[in-house]
């Protein structure tokens, strides 16, 4: 087990270092970078000059290499004499600098790591309510297969997953928002619930769909028999036996949607206006909801925010995968690989 | 909507992935069948002798076993039988149909509005209404349809070409190949794709063909994935020695006999494509990040009908028509999927 942990940690070295540098190219895959960065200042149509002041100043007239490496380390320090400005450059990734954002007129990090929590808040409410609501739906639909139960879970649940989920988000806006006026304006603490839930009905339906064909996958294996021919209750069988081997492929798929989720997040919040990481994601993009887009790049906050979901994303793979081992004594006894 | 010349060609090449799709499902249904044909030719024609023929059942034995009763493969049988299969097709063949003649079938010019008769609700003129801009849209939805179908089937066509031979090589060759494609495939599908995909619209900018190329920059490793582990199993088959002993290529081997014979999840993981497909791009159009308005694109649509989602009666109904219409067609290539899948494996059969 620890040496799969390890081993496992051990492989997030090469993952960081490739999304470093994917966020990183973001800024200059854009082609030219000093024009995004002064347009975020709301200089939209700049002179040549400008252009050549402001790449000096934030250092994009060196190569990309060494734009990198200082972008990860703060290393070469900015360098006055070639008219680089270290109080407006990323300076360093490690040192925990990100750069400023003109949008918000204040430091990205800062800004991010003030909705993160946020973030995490529905992400996880999304993930616990899917989690339940899956497998109880799941589960109970296989024990009474082939019942008007079964039928009407398994109908509810093919259209859980057919409904796009920012419609569902829409329409729940439209009845306790406009209709109900329940839903404030500024959402806070338990609101949660609204945005979690038009999430995790998605995420809830495919799972208790897996669940079902999992379970009645492993009610059909030779140990259940063995387990009800000794005389076991039926409870026993199903929460002892069933439950822990159907829930093998349950959690791969879990682990599967999990990015899925984190995608899913971005839209909830942008559409029920939860102030976290996604809501400032989509407006640093010039994206938005209701009519709202084309507005200019803050570009540093975007590299910030992607930053931070796909370490998000990394970090809970993780945790997913160790989960997984633990569950699986396949894994946890090194057999696999 | 004169539809420009790029777009035409994408269409038809939309039209022509379906057209594949269905022969391949055809083909994997028909093979069975075909060789029942053949046989009964060969016997009728009586320039065989019986050993001969014996032979050539033998060849197939496992095959005909199962068709002696009505000459048709279990999985078609299974498939011809099912409810969802048959709602399914008829949705998808009918958004397919409406795609195709949307010039005809669409009342209204779907982007040129008429700016007398805005925000009305439904009726006989405009039977979904009209919006902000006093464009019909209704025809808006039936136009919207193209751009749904040639987003999916892109999308299928680019992460086809990407993740197939790559997750058929990992498969195959094993070793160090494997566990070098199979460690990027892993990272990538721990990616949260709708990010990374807005973040390359930020880049380079809406439209539909960034769209899905964006799409498929983490899309393809799901592909990968599927066809490694069906290139795994079929590797261990007798006739794949077989090709190896009279000395096929290897590429030979992956083309003529690996690549057919996993087929059918294949077809099931390209049928389910298509929902994934129309859910992401309307997702990212609708954060307005994807195809731009006034495209007639559904989540376009949603973007900017959301604005009035508050405003007096007729005006929230605009958001609510696009989102049924997205409901129906996900949900028929859903059926679909799901009908093909258990059709095609005969573990899922009961």
């Amino acid at each position: 087990m620890y040496g799969f942990i390890i081993r496992r940690l051990l492989f997030i070295i090469p993952i960081m270092f490739v999304v470093t540098i994917f966020v990183f190219m973001l800024l200059p895959l854009t082609g030219d970078p000093a024009r995004q960065v002064l347009r975020a200042q709301g200089v939209n149509d700049p002179t040549l000059e400008q252009i050549e002041v402001t790449s000096h100043r934030f250092g994009f007239h060196r190569p990309l290499y060494i734009q990198y490496i200082r972008w990860l380390t703060g290393w070469p320090p900015a360098d006055p004499t070639q008219g680089e400005d270290a109080s407006v450059m990323t300076n360093g990734l490690l040192r925990g600098d990100l750069g400023y954002s003109y949008t918000k007129g204040e430091p990205v990090l800062g800004a991010i790591l003030e909705r993160l929590p946020n973030t995490l808040t529905l992400t996880i409410a999304a993930f616990t309510m899917s989690l339940a609501i899956g497998l109880l739906i799941g589960i109970i639909s296989a024990l009474r297969r082939k019942t008007w139960v079964d039928y009407l879970c398994m109908g509810t649940t093919i259209f859980g997953v057919s409904i796009p989920f920012f419609w569902l988000g829409l329409m729940m806006l439209l009845i306790f928002q406009v209709w109900l006026g329940w839903y404030p304006y500024t959402p806070y603490g338990l609101w949660v619930i609204f945005p979690a839930f038009a999430l995790a009905t998605h995420q809830s339906a495919s799972l208790a769909r897996m669940t079902r064909s999992s379970m009645l996958d492993v009610l059909r294996q030779d140990y259940i028999r063995t387990a009800r021919a000794k005389g076991l209750r039926e409870k026993t069988v199903i929460y002892t036996h069933a439950l822990r081997n159907a829930f093998i492929p349950v959690a791969t798929l879990l682990f599967l949607r999990l990015p899925f989720l984190f995608g899913g997040t971005v839209i909830m919040e942008v559409i029920f206006r939860w102030p976290g990481m996604g809501q400032l994601l989509v407006s640093a993009m010039g994206g938005g909801a209701f009519g709202a887009s084309g507005g200019a790049k803050d570009w540093f906050l975007v590299q910030g925010g992607v930053l931070m979901f796909l370490i998000l994303a990394v970090v809970a793979n993780l945790l997913c995968d160790i989960t997984y081992a633990y569950l699986n004594p396949k894994i946890r006894y090194g057999e696999s690989k | 909507m004169m539809l420009e010349l790029a777009e035409q060609i994408t269409f038809a090449l939309a039209i022509f992935v379906f057209g594949i799709s269905f022969l391949a499902l055809a083909r994997t249904f028909g093979t069975e069948r075909s060789v029942v044909k053949v046989y009964r030719g060969l016997k009728r024609s009586g320039q065989y002798r019986a050993s001969q023929l014996d032979r050539f059942l033998l060849q197939h034995f496992k095959v005909y076993r199962g068709l002696k009763r009505r000459g048709q493969s279990p999985a078609a049988r299974y498939f011809k039988r099912d409810i969802r299969a048959k709602v399914g097709l008829a949705i998808v063949l009918v958004i397919v149909f409406t795609a195709i003649f949307a010039s005809f079938i669409a009342p209204h010019d779907p982007i040129r509005g008429i700016a007398d008769d805005r925000f009305q609700g439904p009726s006989w003129n405009y039977p979904m209404g009209t919006d902000y801009a006093g464009q019909c849209i209704f025809s808006r939805i039936i136009y919207g349809t193209r751009i749904a179908l040639m987003i999916g089937a892109l999308l299928v066509a680019v992460e086809v070409m990407i993740g197939v031979p790559l997750g058929l090589l990992a498969g195959y060759r094993g070793g160090k190949v494997d566990s070098l494609i199979m460690r990027v495939v892993d990272a990538v599908l721990a990616m949260p794709g709708m990010i990374i995909a807005l973040a390359f619209v930020a880049i380079f900018g809406p439209g539909l063909y960034k769209v899905v190329l964006a799409m498929a920059v983490t899309g393809w490793a799901g592909y990968a994935r599927l066809m490694r582990g069906q290139a795994l199993a079929i590797k261990e088959e007798p006739y794949i020695e077989a090709a190896r002993a009279i000395g096929e290529k290897d590429r030979t081997i992956l083309r003529r006999y690996v690549l057919p014979n996993s087929m059918s999840p294949l077809i099931v993981m390209v049928t389910m494509t298509f929902p994934a497909a129309i859910l992401l791009s309307s997702s990212m159009s609708f954060l307005g990040l994807g195809i731009m308005p006034p495209e007639p694109d559904w989540g376009a649509m949603l973007n900017q009908y959301s604005k009035y989602l508050g405003a007096p009666m007729p005006a929230p109904l605009m958001s609510i028509f696009p989102g049924i219409v997205m409901i129906i067609t996900i949900l028929g290539f859903n059926f679909l999927g799901d009908a093909l899948r258990d059709a095609l494996d005969p573990r899922l059969r009961e």
